[in-house]
C-alpha cells in the first residue's frame, strides 16, 4: 500500500503548484465554513450567557411595561403574599468614555441568594454596595480588560448624564455562565442602578421562582412570562442571521468542494497510465481505490488543518463583526472571543476531510470501475453525456422552484433551493459550453480564421475535463457576483427608505440612537429646540416595550401634527392616517408583519395600563432599523392605553431659508444639549449606512473569500486544462506550428473559457441574487428589498474569469510553446 | 444566638447576618464560638472580635441606665448597631400534644451615618428573622429564615409591631400581639394576650461581661398567655400556652475570649419566670453569667451569678451537621433552693440554616418544675 501511495502520489510531486492551489482552495473553503461556525458559535454562546447567567435560577419574570415597575408593587408582593421567592431587577444601559456599551444590573442582594446564587456567591459581603451610593462590583474580566484597580472612580454616561461610580468589588464567579454574564456587566444595589438610571421608584424587571401551578397578576402594564422566553426571544432574532452567514460560508465550501472535484478527478486522469500498469502488475482494483482514498483523506486533513489556522483567525475578525452586528440590532454587548474547542476542531476536521472524499469519490469510483486495458487508452470514452447533464439540470431546476413554493415562510428550504438552483446551474454548463464552443468555431471558420476555430473548438473537445473547470469557476464567479448584488440591492433599498423616513432636518437622540436603549431628553432641550425661531415643527418619538401574550414588542410612539408615516407596505397614507390618530390602531412593521404573520384587519391582544386590549393593524410599514419588527403609534393613541414614557429622540423641521449646520451647531452648545446625539439628517443617513456596511462586513468578508477561492478554482482547472492540451499542443509544433502559434492557441483555449466562465457568471450570478434579496431576505427577516441589478458589477465579474484564466494557463502554455515537440510529447 | 459559623451557602446573606449575629451575640448575651473553624472566608477578617469593636464606632453605645417610654420602645432604635425582637413559647393541644415556637427578628446597622439617598432602597441596615417549629410528638424541628433591608417597610419594627414580608407580628407586649407567620412546611396564627414588661440588670442595662462597657438595654415579657393555630403537615392544631418576648439593643463588642452562650427561660409552675444565662470562654467553662427571678405582675430579682450551677450532663450529637450539644444540665441556683435537671423535649432542636445553633423546648424538673427555651450557641 505504501508503495502504491508513493508511486501515485509521484504525480502531485511533479505538479507542486497545482497541488498547492487545491489544497489552498480547499483549505479556504474549509476556512469560511469553519470561520463562521466559530464566530456564530462564541457569539450565540457570549449573548445566550449574558442572558442565562442573570437570569439565574428565576422560572419566570415580570417584565415592565412602558415606564417600569412601581416598586411599592413588589413591596406590597413581598408583605402580602408568602412563599414568593422574587428578586427585584433595575438595569440599563451604560456607556464608558470610550463609549463601550456596559450593562448595569442593580440588585437586591438579600434577594438574591435563591434567585441568582451564582452572583450571591460571587458578590459575598455586599456591605458596601449598600451602603454607599455609586458603588459598584465587576467580574474579574472586565476588571482585567479595563485595567480598573478597587476603588477607582468609573466615569460612566447614562443618557444624558455622567455619572462617578465606585468599583467596590471585583467578583471571581465559580462557574463559565457567570464569568461570561458579567463579561459586560456592573452589578450594584437597586438603590445605586435607580439612581443612576433615572429610575427612581421604579424596577425593570422582577425575577421570579415559582411552581409551575402558581398565579400571580402582574402590575398594570406588565407580564409574567417563563424565564426561558427572554433566551427564546434573543435566539429567535438572531437565528436568521447566523443561518444566513452559515448558508454562504457553504456557498464558499461547495465552491472548494467543485475545485477539489476537478483537481482530483483531473489528477486521476493524468495518473490513468500509472494506474493501468500497477494494475496490470498485480494491484487489485480495490488496492487501488484504497490507495487513492487514503490520499483524497490526506489532502483532506491539510486542506482542514490550513483550514482551520486561517478559519480560526478570520473567526476572530468575523466574531467582531457579528457581535457588533448583534450589538447594534439586538442587545448591546461587547464581544466575546472566539474559542476553538475540541468540538470546533472535530468539526472543522470532518468537514475539511468529508467534502475532499466526496469530490474525490467520484473519479475514484470511475478509476475503480475502469479495466487495465481502457486505462491505458489515451483517452476517456466519449459519451454525449453533456446533453444528459442538461436533463438533469432541468429537473434540479423544477426542484428548486418545486421547493420554493412548497412553505412559502421556510428559510431552510430556501437555502435547499438556492443550493440546488445553483447545482442546476453547474449542470447545465457542459451543454452550454460546447454551444458556446460550437456558435465561436462556426463563426470563426466562416470568417475563414484556422487558428480562431482551432481555439474556439478545443474545449469543446476536451468536454469531460473542461466542462467541470468551467462548472467550477462559473459558480464561483456567479457566486461572488450574486452575493454582492444582494448587500447592493439592500445598500439602495435602505437608501430609498432612509430618504422618504428622515424627512425632518435634526435629528437628536440621547442614546445611541439605533438602538431602543435610549434615554430621555431633557425637557428643557426640547423647549430649547422649540424655542429656536428657524424651527418650524417638533416631532418627539418615545422607543419603548410593549407586550403581548407571547412576546414582547419595540414600540415606537411619535406624535407628528400633520399625516406622517414612513413608507407603507399595504395601505395609504391618506386612508391610514385617520385611523392612525383613532383609537385602536397600531402600524405594523413589515419585518413583524411577516414573522408573526399579520394582515391589515388583524388584531394584536397587547396588556396595557388597563389591561388586556386588541388593537387592529391599519397599515404596514417599511422599516429597516433592526430586524425585530416595530409597532408605531401615534403619541395620543397610544396614551390612551399607556403610561406615556418620557422622549427620547426629537425630530425637527427647519423653515427652508434655515442653514441646517449653522442651527445644528448652536443647539449643540445648548447646556441640555450636554452629552445628545444631534445630527443633521445628512449626518443620521450616513451613520445609518455605516450600521449597515458594518453590518454586511462579514458578507463582503464571504464574498472576498468565496471570489479567492474562485480564481483559485480558475488556476486549478485551467492548469489542469493547459496540462493536458500540453501533448496536444506539442502535437501541432511536430506538425510545424511555431511557438508563437502554440503559444496563441494555448492562452486563445484559456481565454475562450475564461471568457465563457465570466460571461455565464452574469445571469447565473443574477439568479442567485434574486433567490438571495427576494426570497431568502424576505423569509428570513421578513424586509422586503427591491432587486437591482447592478450592470455596474458585471463587467469586473467577466473580467476577473477572463483575467484569472489567462493567468492559469500562462506557465503551462508557455512551458509548451517552449518544449521542443519530442520532449512534449513524452511528457504527455 | 447563633454562632457564626454558616455551612449551607456562601451568600450575600451569609456574610451578612455571619457579622450580624457576631456582632449581636459579642453585644450581648453571646459569642463567636469557634471562628474560624470553618473554611477561611474573607468575612473572617469582618468577624474578627477587634474588627467588630473597631464596626461598632459611630453607633450610640448602652452605657448608662436610660429612661425606656413605651409604646417608643417598642420601635427599632436605629442609632444602635444590633437589636432584636425574640418570641418563643411552649404550647399544647387541647389533647396534650406538644410545641415548641421560635420567632425572631434582628436588625444590623450596616453603616452608622446612612448615606442621603434619593432612591427608597437606599438604606443603612438589614433586618433577618428565624422562625423555628419543636414537633415533641414527632421529635421534629422545622425552621426557616428570611432577610430584607431596612428600607421602604420591606422589614421593620414600629409602635404597632415588627415584620419581615409577610411574616408579622402586630401589636405590642403590653398591648397584645398577633403573630402571623408562614413557611414552607409549617404557618402559625397566634394571639398573644398582653403581660408586664420587666427591666432587665440594672434598670434595663444588662452587663454581658465583667469588663465595663459591654451592655445591652434589655426588657421582656416572660409570660404572654396565647392561643391560635398551628398548621403543619396539612393539619390544623388548635393551641394555647405561655410565650415569652425579649427585647435587647446595643452596640458593642463581646470581650475577647467568649467563645458562646447558653440561654435559658423557665415559666415555672409555680407562676414564676427564671431566666438564666452564661457565656462561656474557649476552654468551655464559664466567663460571665447572670440569672433572674420575675412573677406575673413585673416584680423581680437578681439573683447571685457566683450561686448559680449549670453543668452538662448529656451530650447529643447533631447527625446533620456534626456539632455536639448539651441537652441535659444539672441547674441549680442556690439563693432559690432551686435544683433539678434541664431537659430538652427532644434532642434535635437545631437550625442549619445559614447559621447553626440549637433553640428549643426544654423541661425543668426537680425541685421547681417547669416548662421553657434553651438557646445553645458555639457548640
Amino acid at each position: 500500500m505504501n508503495l502504491l501511495l508513493r508511486a501515485l502520489w509521484r504525480w502531485h510531486a511533479r505538479h507542486p503548484v497545482l497541488l498547492a492551489v487545491t489544497v489552498l482552495g480547499a483549505a479556504l473553503g474549509a476556512a469560511s465554513v469553519i470561520a463562521i461556525d466559530l464566530a456564530n458559535a462564541s457569539s450565540r454562546r457570549a449573548f445566550d450567557h449574558a442572558v442565562r447567567g442573570l437570569t439565574g435560577q428565576a422560572t419566570h419574570q415580570i417584565h415592565a411595561g412602558t415606564v417600569g415597575i412601581d416598586e411599592q408593587w413588589y413591596v406590597d408582593l413581598q408583605r402580602g403574599r408568602g412563599g414568593v421567592l422574587a428578586a427585584p431587577v433595575v438595569r440599563g444601559q451604560l456607556r464608558l468614555h470610550d463609549g463601550a456599551p456596559l450593562e448595569l444590573f442593580g440588585i437586591d442582594p438579600f434577594a438574591e441568594a435563591t434567585v441568582r446564587p451564582a452572583i450571591d456567591a460571587a458578590l459575598g459581603s455586599a456591605e458596601h454596595l449598600i451602603t454607599e451610593p455609586g458603588a459598584v462590583a465587576a467580574g474579574a474580566d472586565l476588571v482585567a480588560r479595563r485595567g480598573w484597580q478597587l476603588g477607582d472612580t468609573i466615569s460612566v454616561r447614562s443618557g444624558q448624564d455622567v455619572h462617578q461610580l465606585r468599583l467596590r468589588a471585583v467578583l471571581e464567579p465559580r462557574d463559565e455562565l457567570t464569568t461570561v454574564a458579567l463579561r459586560d456587566v456592573l452589578i450594584c444595589d437597586i438603590a445605586t442602578a435607580q439612581e443612576t438610571l433615572g429610575l427612581l421608584g421604579r424596577l425593570s424587571r422582577i425575577d421570579l421562582v415559582m411552581e409551575p401551578s402558581a398565579r400571580l397578576e402582574p402590575p398594570p402594564g406588565a407580564v409574567l412570562r417563563p424565564a426561558s422566553s427572554q433566551r427564546a426571544q434573543l435566539a429567535d432574532m438572531t437565528a436568521a442571521f447566523h443561518l444566513n452567514l452559515t448558508a454562504l460560508s457553504l456557498l464558499a465550501l461547495g465552491v472548494a468542494a467543485f475545485l477539489v472535484y476537478n483537481a482530483l478527478g483531473f489528477a486521476l486522469l493524468q495518473r490513468r497510465g500509472i494506474i493501468a500498469r500497477l494494475r496490470a502488475v498485480g494491484a487489485t482494483p480495490g488496492q487501488i481505490a484504497t490507495a487513492l482514498l487514503a490520499e483524497t483523506a490526506l489532502l483532506g486533513l491539510a486542506a482542514s488543518a490550513i483550514g482551520i489556522a486561517i478559519g480560526w483567525v478570520l473567526g476572530g475578525v468575523l466574531l467582531e463583526q457579528i457581535g457588533t452586528t448583534i450589538s447594534d440590532l439586538y442587545l448591546a454587548r461587547d464581544v466575546a472571543r472566539v474559542e476553538l474547542g475540541l468540538a470546533s476542531v472535530g468539526k472543522a476536521l470532518a468537514t475539511g476531510l468529508g467534502v475532499a472524499l466526496v469530490a474525490g469519490a467520484v473519479p475514484i469510483i470511475e478509476a475503480w470501475r475502469v479495466t487495465p486495458r481502457e486505462q491505458l487508452q489515451r483517452a476517456g470514452p466519449q459519451r454525449n453525456w453533456s446533453l444528459a447533464l442538461f436533463g438533469v439540470a432541468l429537473v434540479l431546476a423544477l426542484v428548486a422552484v418545486v421547493l420554493l413554493q412548497i412553505d412559502e415562510r421556510s428559510i431552510a428550504l430556501a437555502f435547499v433551493a438556492t443550493g440546488v438552483a445553483l447545482a442546476a446551474g453547474a449542470c447545465a454548463v457542459p451543454l452550454v459550453l460546447r454551444a458556446w464552443c460550437g456558435l465561436g468555431a462556426a463563426l470563426f471558420s466562416r470568417l475563414g480564421r484556422p487558428l480562431a476555430t482551432m481555439i474556439w473548438r478545443a474545449p469543446a473537445q476536451g468536454l469531460r475535463r473542461s466542462g467541470v473547470a468551467a462548472a467550477a469557476l462559473s459558480l464561483a464567479v456567479a457566486a461572488a457576483l450574486g452575493v454582492g448584488i444582494m448587500v447592493a440591492s439592500f445598500r439602495g433599498t435602505l437608501i430609498d427608505w432612509l430618504d422618504a423616513t428622515l424627512g425632518a432636518d435634526i435629528y437628536a437622540s440621547a442614546g445611541a440612537g439605533l438602538t431602543s436603549e435610549d434615554r430621555p431628553l431633557q425637557q428643557a432641550f426640547i423647549d430649547a429646540v422649540r424655542a429656536a425661531p428657524e424651527v418650524s415643527a417638533v416631532t418627539l418619538r418615545r422607543d419603548t416595550t410593549v407586550h403581548g401574550r407571547e412576546h414582547s414588542y419595540r414600540a415606537i410612539v411619535v406624535d407628528p401634527s400633520r399625516p406622517q408615516l414612513p413608507p407603507l407596505r399595504a395601505g395609504t397614507l391618506e386612508t391610514v392616517w385617520p385611523r392612525f390618530i383613532g383609537d385602536d390602531a397600531v402600524v405594523v412593521s413589515e419585518q413583524l408583519a411577516w414573522r408573526r404573520g399579520l394582515g391589515l384587519g388583524d388584531t394584536i391582544a397587547l396588556q396595557t395600563e388597563h389591561g388586556w386590549h386588541e388593537f387592529s393593524v391599519v397599515a404596514i410599514t417599511a422599516d429597516f432599523a433592526g430586524d425585530r419588527g416595530l409597532l408605531y403609534w401615534h403619541a395620543t393613541t397610544f396614551a390612551r392605553h399607556f403610561v406615556l414614557p418620557p422622549a427620547d429622540g426629537l425630530a425637527a423641521e427647519l423653515s427652508a431659508d434655515a442653514d441646517v449646520d449653522v442651527v445644528c451647531a448652536r443647539l449643540a452648545r445648548h447646556p441640555a444639549a450636554e452629552g445628545l446625539a444631534l445630527r443633521s439628517q445628512r449626518a443620521l443617513r450616513t451613520a445609518s449606512l455605516q450600521v449597515f456596511d458594518r453590518t454586511f462586513l462579514v458578507t463582503e468578508a464571504l464574498r472576498v473569500i468565496a471570489a479567492a477561492v474562485a480564481v483559485l478554482s480558475v488556476v486549478s482547472a485551467i492548469a489542469a486544462l493547459a496540462v493536458e492540451r500540453r501533448s496536444a499542443l506539442a502535437l501541432l509544433r511536430a506538425r510545424g506550428a511555431t511557438p508563437g502559434q502554440v503559444w496563441a492557441l494555448g492562452m486563445g483555449e484559456c481565454g475562450v473559457l475564461g471568457l465563457f466562465c465570466g460571461v455565464i457568471a452574469v445571469p447565473a450570478g443574477l439568479g442567485l441574487a434574486a433567490l438571495l434579496t427576494l426570497v431568502i431576505n424576505r423569509r428570513s427577516f421578513g424586509w422586503t428589498l427591491n432587486l437591482d441589478p447592478q450592470p455596474g458589477q458585471w463587467l469586473p465579474a467577466v473580467l476577473t474569469a477572463l483575467i484569472a484564466a489567462l493567468i492559469a494557463g500562462l506557465v503551462p502554455t508557455w512551458r509548451a510553446a517552449r518544449a521542443t515537440p519530442a520532449e512534449a510529447m513524452r511528457d504527455g | 444566638m447563633a454562632e457564626a459559623l454558616p455551612h449551607r451557602r456562601p451568600a450575600a446573606q451569609r456574610a451578612f447576618t455571619a457579622a450580624t449575629l457576631a456582632a449581636l451575640l459579642c453585644a450581648m448575651l453571646a459569642l463567636v464560638a469557634g471562628w474560624p473553624r470553618g473554611e477561611p472566608r474573607a468575612m473572617s477578617a469582618a468577624l474578627a472580635p477587634a474588627a467588630l469593636a473597631a464596626d461598632a464606632e459611630g453607633y450610640l453605645q448602652a452605657l448608662e441606665p436610660r429612661v425606656f417610654t413605651f409604646p417608643d420602645d417598642h420601635a427599632a432604635h436605629p442609632g444602635y448597631r444590633t437589636e432584636w425582637w425574640y418570641l418563643t413559647g411552649n404550647l399544647q393541644t387541647v389533647t396534650g400534644r406538644r410545641f415548641g415556637y421560635q420567632v425572631t427578628l434582628f436588625r444590623r446597622g450596616l453603616s452608622p451615618q446612612p448615606a442621603e439617598r434619593a432612591s427608597h432602597w437606599g438604606t443603612g441596615a438589614m433586618y433577618f428573622a428565624h422562625i423555628g417549629l419543636s414537633d415533641a410528638s414527632t421529635r421534629r424541628f422545622h425552621s426557616a429564615e428570611r432577610y430584607a433591608r431596612d428600607a421602604l417597610a420591606l422589614a421593620g419594627a414600629d409602635t404597632d409591631g415588627f415584620w419581615i414580608g409577610d411574616w408579622a407580628v402586630s401589636g405590642t407586649p403590653d398591648s397584645g400581639m398577633d403573630l402571623r407567620v408562614t413557611a414552607d412546611a409549617f404557618s402559625l396564627a397566634f394571639r398573644i394576650e398582653p403581660g408586664a414588661l420587666v427591666l432587665r440588670g440594672h434598670d434595663g442595662l444588662s452587663a454581658k461581661s465583667a469588663a465595663a462597657g459591654n451592655n445591652s438595654y434589655y426588657f421582656a415579657a416572660p409570660r404572654l398567655e396565647t392561643d391560635g393555630t398551628i398548621k403543619l403537615g396539612g393539619q390544623e392544631h388548635a393551641v394555647k400556652g405561655q410565650s415569652w418576648f425579649d427585647r435587647e439593643w446595643s452596640s458593642s463588642a463581646l470581650d475577647r475570649q467568649q467563645t458562646g452562650w447558653d440561654w435559658i427561660a423557665v415559666h415555672l409552675d409555680d407562676g414564676r419566670d427564671l431566666m438564666l444565662f452564661q457565656l462561656r470562654a474557649a476552654d468551655g467553662r464559664r466567663d460571665f453569667a447572670a440569672a433572674e427571678i420575675s412573677d406575673a405582675t413585673g416584680g423581680r430579682r437578681q439573683l447571685d451569678a457566683d450561686e448559680i450551677t449549670l453543668e452538662p450532663v448529656q451530650w447529643w450529637r447533631s447527625d446533620a451537621s456534626g456539632h455536639r450539644y448539651p441537652i441535659r444540665w444539672r441547674v441549680a441556683v442556690a439563693e432559690l433552693g432551686l435544683s433539678g435537671e434541664l431537659r430538652a423535649v427532644f434532642p434535635d432542636q437545631e437550625h442549619r440554616g445559614d447559621f447553626r445553633y440549637w433553640e428549643g423546648m426544654v423541661d425543668l424538673k426537680g425541685s421547681h418544675p417547669g416548662h421553657g427555651y434553651l438557646e445553645m450557641t458555639g457548640y
